[in-house]
């Protein structure tokens, strides 16, 4: 009993605290910023109609409709002047793209962290699975030292004489596994959450998604005279998301189960017009490749 | 880029030099966490009202700080279908003009089409969530007979708890209608700052069905307005109050139903 519990001590300060370089991470950071930043910027184009004072969805409505909803803060609540929207709006801007390229990332970490869920807090009502991904990215990546690679910050502490900062983290690892464990946790109820649905098991389900005109964006109806493939598709991508939480932890089937989520997610940013969802999805995956796996230098690394 | 040698640059103790205290914390912060955020899926948006719901409740506020606690039902149970809102705007001199969320040739790029077909859902799925006043309203009369049998019968507990929960659900309802009528006024606002010579908006609902396959292997379009239902008015709006008229839903949810042709 005491070798058994001692050898799920072992595996468990192994899972969670086993120090990691930032390579992943960092490429996360890089490309989760990049999604963020235009997802802001795109929120400039409707700023007054989502985010101001009078938009088309009141400040109270979250609180009214969530539970606990108070705690669901804004910095768009402080202040209903123009000049607060516009200044905070751009300030926000610049902070992640600060954290993209990776200047004073742990500080601008937090900031964007802080921005996504402020923004989607106050829009609730307008938002969609992106949202929702790119919130927990930011969150885990600020506990991380995903700034101690391919970052600007990371450059300036090479040429400073102290050299530090760089290396094997605890933190690191702890920011991989919550981000792996929370998309097993996104597929596993998406995937259940399907099995109740008759056209998930009936083989119909993808024609009901490629046929809504509300989300087409490349016209897939010439399928309709092929509904054997989509049988496939649908029953494929039901197994696949139902196992991911099972598969995509053993090395053996992990490669398979990524470039499965790479087809189901660029199918679905490409043919229902959510790229931005499918590519957030995809890159909160890049989560389940190694550090080793980047065709980069050790010393990079 | 620096080097892999970490021995003199990590600023963090490596895992194995972590102190056991630390890791005993972290981990028990870390289960604590994770059972915050498994509750999301497990009370959105059924929840066991012995188990999950609770807990679900006791932690909402971490949920709500966090941007946590979603339920993560992409295209569950099934792909449904789609709806946007159409906004009949009268002008100053009378004359008429309609314009709609989403629309694809005027809301881009797509991620901005996005959040418009978002708005669109949310009201779809505040309005067919409530019912409409009368509907309700005969609900809670079966109700309240079911509690004056208990009463004339003397069960006293069961007719107080009945009672507890008829008042429950009128002040739940009563919440839920001004929160919708909150949001569309909130809309109508929208809709009319963007048409600066309107002087009221009426906003109709619409709901597309998916067409069969065989309907478009026979040549259907997507667009087509066979797949189109019933559209339903949600609220007439005029610029100097903004307040909704008389029918605004839920309360004749199903009087107002206009005909199809009406907005052809």
């Amino acid at each position: 009993m005491k070798d058994w519990l001692q050898q799920w001590v072992l595996a468990w300060n192994r899972f969670w605290f086993e120090p990691q370089t930032p390579t992943t991470l960092a490429i996360i950071r890089c490309l989760t910023g990049c999604m963020v930043f235009y997802n802001h910027l795109i929120w400039t184009l409707g700023i007054a109609t989502f985010l101001g004072p009078n938009a088309a969805l009141p400040t109270e409505y979250r609180s009214e409709l969530l539970p606990a909803g108070r705690y669901a803060w804004s910095h768009f609540d402080w202040s209903d002047t123009d000049l607060w929207l516009w200044g905070s709006h751009v300030l926000g801007l610049i902070v992640v793209a600060m954290w993209t390229v990776g200047f004073k990332t742990r500080w601008t970490g937090c900031l964007t962290a802080a921005l996504v869920i402020s923004y989607a807090n106050r829009a609730a009502g307008a938002l969609f699975g992106f949202d929702q991904i790119a919130a927990f990215l930011c969150l885990y990546l600020a506990l991380s030292r995903c700034g101690d690679a391919l970052s600007v910050d990371a450059f300036l502490r090479q040429k400073s004489v102290k050299n530090s900062g760089q290396g094997r983290a605890v933190s690191n690892r702890i920011a991989t596994r919550l981000i792996q464990i929370h998309l097993c946790i996104v597929y596993a109820f998406a995937g259940l959450g399907k099995l109740g649905g008759e056209f998930w098991l009936n083989g119909e389900a993808v024609w009901g998604a490629l046929a809504s005109y509300e989300y087409q964006s490349i016209d897939m109806t010439w399928l309709a005279g092929h509904m054997q493939l989509i049988a496939i598709m649908t029953l494929a991508s039901l197994i696949w998301e139902v196992t991911y939480a099972a598969l995509i932890w053993p090395r053996l089937t992990r490669p398979i189960v990524l470039v499965f989520a790479a087809m189901v997610h660029i199918g679905i940013g490409a043919a229902m017009g959510m790229m931005t969802f499918g590519l957030i999805m995809l890159v909160a995956n890049l989560a389940f490749i190694e550090p080793h796996w980047w065709p980069m230098k050790a010393s990079e690394r | 880029m620096a080097s892999e040698n970490h021995s003199d640059r990590s600023t963090e103790p490596a895992g194995d030099s972590l102190a056991p205290t630390w890791r005993t914390i972290i981990s028990v912060l870390l289960l604590g966490y994770l059972g915050v955020l498994l509750l999301g899926p497990l009370s959105n948006p059924i929840a066991s009202e012995h188990l999950t719901g609770p807990m679900a409740r006791a932690v909402a506020p971490v949920h709500r700080v966090l941007f946590q606690g979603h339920g993560y039902r992409f295209f569950a149970p099934e792909p449904g279908p789609g709806h946007f809102v159409e906004c009949r705007f009268t002008m100053k001199d009378g004359s008429e003009s309609v314009s709609r969320f989403p629309n694809r040739d005027v809301h881009r790029p797509r991620l901005l089409y996005h959040r418009w077909f978002m708005l669109a859902e949310t009201i779809f799925t505040e309005l067919d969530g409530t019912p409409d006043t009368e509907s309700f309203a005969q609900a809670q009369a079966a109700l309240r007979r079911e509690l004056a049998q208990l009463r004339s019968a003397g069960k006293l507990k069961p007719a107080k708890q009945l009672s507890a929960h008829i008042n429950l659900l009128d002040r739940e309802y009563e919440r839920t209608r001004k929160r919708i009528e909150k949001l569309l006024r909130s809309v109508a606002t929208a809709a009319l700052s963007q048409q600066p010579d309107a002087e009221k908006v009426k906003l109709v609902l619409f709901e597309r069905s998916i067409p069969l396959p065989s309907d478009v292997t026979a040549g259907a379009k997507l667009d087509d307005p066979q797949y189109l239902s019933p559209p339903l008015s949600i609220g007439t709006f005029t610029r100097e109050s903004v307040e909704a008229s008389s029918d605004s839903l839920p309360k004749n949810k199903p009087a107002t139903n206009l005909s199809l042709e009406e907005i052809q």
